[in-house]
């Protein structure tokens, strides 16, 4: 873990945590899926949980919805361990999986039919409401419908639920750009209408830009990062030089005091990079030397020099 | 609430097929009781709930296992499921009991179809009813608990149906194991199913209902593996590597399976001890046990040489299968116990074997001998009459049978028969009705003169066409062609092999042997039989003991002769099939009519039914002739 995590993740467990990872581990025979996953989510926090395909993202939050169990370590969903109120817990939660197992031969409505009585606070109008926003036919049967209509009838369903917590497992894969706004403007406009929890899984950095208060990054079954956007960004930097200007064993400045360390080098477009991670933050106006220029970070290259470094 | 949810869920979405699948299983047992009602021959309408528990209900689990369960799992439904506010378990336990409990409606269904419907010969009462019901549900729940294990095993469950199947064959067939103490198989039985109206068979219930439990078990097992990571891996569809690995593995099965039938085939029958007369080609063994018998046995072996050699040189077959006769003198003179796998076992007490009870011996040999050559599809009924008559037409000769000293004996009970005939009987095609109504031995006479008949007038050769075309009957290419071949019409085979028209071939045949009553040998023991006629009762004296009462009365022409009248008698249900009673207790008395003659203090009591024959014994004849048979209602 970074020593620029956010204070939040080091003063766990608060009262107002709504998930709590404290390392987590998890094991398939001789697999070793996660091995130390530590996070916590607060009350009405939009928490983005960033990763690659096959980090342990998907596995991480069916644990946390009690559909596996876990290895070692323990996971706390309102405050209680999920493996005593895994029931009680998912009524008071909204998910959305990864994909759409709905029943074809339902329709939106016999859907609704089917799932309101396990949901105590069930919101009939809302759900209507919402299939109607998004303009799924509320009588067709769900076999006709595209994969971004399922993603968005699984968020209508989960938002129908009035959770306290919405879980969302990469709901946007596939989705085409439109849909995926409109989505996302839901799940944003829902958690701050309702001061609902939001834990956000995806690959894409872009979702996570728009709606995330706070992220974390998980590597090889490991927390990587937790904290802000904007301090993860503040804390790394990439400086480049012209391939035949670099010299093996140069670095871009002094950085001595600046305590960083290098995360990444390579070559790219006939020009040699290296990033630096900052324990103090990146410099603002660092002195280069000769031919080493800073480069603009998108949020993808801080996420991508982040997992890279990661062991 | 979980619970109702999901059920309410799986009514919706199988609750017509399930309902179409009832309404199906009724509409086939309707017709069935309302084809077997309508027949001439009585069968318990019992018997259809267990030809529809052994055929229609396993299918209708295999297809609601397969829409409850295996949908759900390979349709990927059920990580919908799981991520809502149930219990993991909760879903798998509505669908089994949603299935068990269908299942079990179909069978009670059944049960009230039958007994709604039943003649009013069969004796119902609850305690027969409970005793169904138990049965039927153990076997009901087997079946489902097999289908909810199988169903579970995704993309393995073709090979595990295959695996049970085998399995359950090789318990059927291996000859180390009596298949009758076997659970399941012992509560389907084909006579106590039906027939057992009091004891309840409660080990093999116990059984079934244990391996049920195993199945089960071993479901909700699987489902919670690796909290259901097995189950979601048998979940996906099978891959070319899968395939081929089920492939072979399948392959290698049924080798082995093939394999150990040859081996218990082969060693089905084993005569181990010296005192076997052997003979290479044809293969005939007798056991005689001791010295004394050893000319006999020897006789049973040259008569079978013959025989067997003028049948393989009529048929052309090239190789016959075994023939064994094991000598056992604790039976009767007039006993014979066949038994075939992939060869012939016929057990006989040779002691006193006279001419007749040699030519009976190879006829049952023979027999059996055909069915193991057409892997028994000659036995159905409306070409058992062909069977009956070609063994014993061989036996007595072939070509030279006209000329058999036995055939006075058998023309004269066929002629008996034909005189009892009830109006509109066929008495060739309704094997059935013909052995229960007059007897084995008048069924056989009947079709022996029949083929003596054809044989005289399109010559020996016909019947040999008529056999091979029996013989040389392959089984069909597919499933459904060896059905559809089974219920090829016999008459229509007849007529094509033999150009005759088959109704005006029995008319004439029926004159024919008219003409044999004035031929002096059959005439002359026509007389030696009592024109009499048959009556039994049971009545109840003072102390509520019940007998059995049997009177004659005279027919025209009625004189006294020389024999006694028997009675025998055995317990039986409204439902037998044919039958002959196996009791060696007899009643013998003088033939007296107008007066009851025997009065047999019985073991019944009220309800009960017995079969009885009334028979005729004389030294004319070398076994009796039956006089009277039929079923006694104990009131």
């Amino acid at each position: 873990m970074n020593n620029y995590t956010s204070a939040a993740y080091t003063a766990y467990p608060s009262v107002d945590s709504v998930i709590a990872f404290k390392n987590v581990g998890k094991r398939y025979g001789s697999l070793q899926v996660l091995s130390s996953l530590s996070l916590q989510v607060n009350r009405g926090e939009v928490y983005g949980f960033l990763g690659r395909n096959g980090a342990g993202k998907s596995t991480a939050i069916k644990m946390m919805m009690g559909i596996t169990g876990v290895s070692s370590g323990s996971i706390e969903l309102f405050g209680q361990p999920v493996k005593n109120n895994v029931v009680k817990s998912r009524q008071r939660i909204g998910y959305v999986a990864q994909e759409q197992h709905f029943y074809n031969w339902m329709s939106p409505k016999q859907l609704g039919k089917f799932v309101r009585g396990l949901y105590p606070r069930w919101n009939q109008s809302r759900y209507e409401q919402l299939t109607d926003l998004f303009e799924l036919p509320f009588k067709r049967k769900i076999g006709h419908f595209s994969g971004g209509m399922k993603a968005k009838l699984a968020l209508c369903m989960a938002v129908a639920t009035s959770p306290e917590c919405l879980i969302l497992d990469e709901p946007t894969a596939g989705m085409d750009p439109v849909a995926r706004r409109e989505f996302l403007d839901l799940v944003s406009r829902e958690a701050r209408r309702t001061d609902a929890t939001v834990f956000f899984s995806t690959h894409l950095i872009d979702d996570i830009e728009a709606i995330a208060d706070r992220i974390g990054i998980i590597e090889s079954g490991k927390t990587v990062y937790e904290g802000g956007l904007g301090a993860l960004s503040n804390h790394i930097a990439t400086y480049s030089i012209d391939e035949t200007l670099f010299q093996e064993g140069v670095v871009p400045g002094d950085f001595v005091r600046h305590e960083a360390w290098l995360l990444q080098q390579g070559s790219r477009n006939g020009r040699f990079y290296q990033v630096f991670e900052f324990a103090k933050g990146a410099p603002v106006s660092p002195a280069l030397d000769y031919g080493w220029q800073e480069d603009t970070m998108t949020l993808e290259d801080v996420f991508v020099a982040v997992v890279a470094k990661a062991p | 609430m979980g619970a109702v949810s999901i059920l309410l869920k799986d009514s919706r979405e199988h609750g017509f097929a399930l309902f179409s699948l009832a309404f199906g299983l009724i509409v086939v047992v309707l017709l069935s009781l309302a084809q077997q009602r309508a027949g001439e021959f009585s069968m318990s309408s019992f018997e259809v709930v267990r030809f529809a528990l052994i055929t229609v209900v396993p299918l209708i689990a295999f297809i609601v296992g397969n829409r409850l369960i295996v949908r759900e799992y390979t349709g990927g439904t059920r990580l919908f499921v799981e991520g809502l506010p149930i219990n993991a378990i909760t879903p798998l336990v509505v669908k089994y009991l949603m299935g068990w409990l269908h299942l079990l409606l179909l069978g009670a269904i059944l049960i009230a179809l039958a007994a709604a419907l039943a003649g009013p010969a069969e004796f119902i009462d609850s305690r027969y009813i409970v005793l169904l019901l138990v049965k039927t549900s153990a076997v009901i729940t087997l079946y489902w608990s097999i289908v909810f294990f199988a169903s579970l095993a995704g993309k393995l469950r073709l090979l595990i149906y295959l695996i049970i199947g085998l399995a359950l064959i090789t318990l059927i067939n291996h000859p180390s194991l009596d298949q009758s103490r076997l659970g399941p198989i012992a509560l389907m039985d084909h006579q106590l199913f039906v027939f057992e109206q009091v004891i309840f068979p409660w080990r093999e219930i116990v059984a079934t209902l244990a391996i049920a439990a195993a199945f089960v078990i071993a479901g909700f097992a699987l489902a919670l593996i690796n909290e259901g990571s097995a189950l979601e891996q048998l979940g996906k569809p099978l891959s070319k590597r899968n395939f081929a690995a089920i492939a072979l593995l399948g392959m290698a099965v049924m080798g082995v399976y093939v394999e150990l039938q040859e081996k218990w085939n082969v060693n089905a029958y084993e005569f181990s001890g010296d005192q076997v007369v052997r003979n290479e080609i044809p293969q005939i063994e007798v056991s005689y046990l001791d010295e004394q018998y050893r000319s006999q046995a020897e006789l049973v072996n040259s008569n079978l040489v013959r025989i067997l050699s003028q049948f393989q040189a009529d048929t052309g077959l090239a190789a016959l299968p075994k023939i064994q006769v094991a000598h056992n003198e604790e039976l009767e003179a007039t006993d014979l116990y066949p038994e075939y796998t992939s060869g012939v076992l016929v057990t006989a007490n040779l002691a006193d074997y006279n001419y007749y009870e040699h030519s009976m011996l190879n006829t049952v040999g023979l027999h059996h001998m055909l069915l193991v050559l057409t892997n028994s599809r000659w036995d159905f009924e409306t070409r058992h009459w062909l069977l009956d008559g070609l063994a014993r037409w061989w036996a007595e000769g072939a070509a030279n049978a006209d000329a058999s000293p036995n055939n006075p004996e058998h023309f004269a009970k066929a002629i008996i028969a034909k005189r009892r005939f009830t109006p509109g009987i066929q008495p060739l095609l309704w094997w059935q009705t013909t052995t229960d109504q007059y007897g084995f031995e008048a069924a056989g006479a009947l079709a022996y003169t029949a083929l003596l008949y054809l044989a005289e007038r399109e010559g020996p050769e016909v019947l040999i066409k008529l056999a091979m075309d029996y013989i040389n009957e392959k089984p069909g290419s597919s499933s459904i062609e060896t059905i559809k071949r089974s219920f090829t019409d016999d008459i229509k085979r007849f007529e094509k092999v033999t150009d005759l028209q088959y109704t005006q071939f029995v008319e004439d045949w029926l004159v024919w042997l008219s003409h044999y009553e004035n031929d002096p040998a059959v005439s002359a023991l026509l007389e030696t039989v009592p024109k009499l006629e048959g009556d039994v009762r049971a009545v109840v004296d003072s102390r509520g003991v019940y007998w059995l009462e049997a009177s004659y009365s005279a027919l025209p022409d009625y004189a006294e002769v020389a024999g006694t009248c028997v009675l025998r008698h055995q317990p039986t249900s409204a439902f037998d099939v044919e039958t002959e009673p196996y009791s060696r207790e007899r009643d013998r008395q003088a033939c007296r009519p107008g007066e009851a003659v025997h009065r047999v203090e019985s073991r019944y009591s009220a309800g009960d039914r017995t079969y009885v024959v009334l028979e005729f014994e004389s030294d004319q004849f070398t076994r009796p002739i039956l006089l009277w048979a039929g079923r006694v209602h104990v009131k």
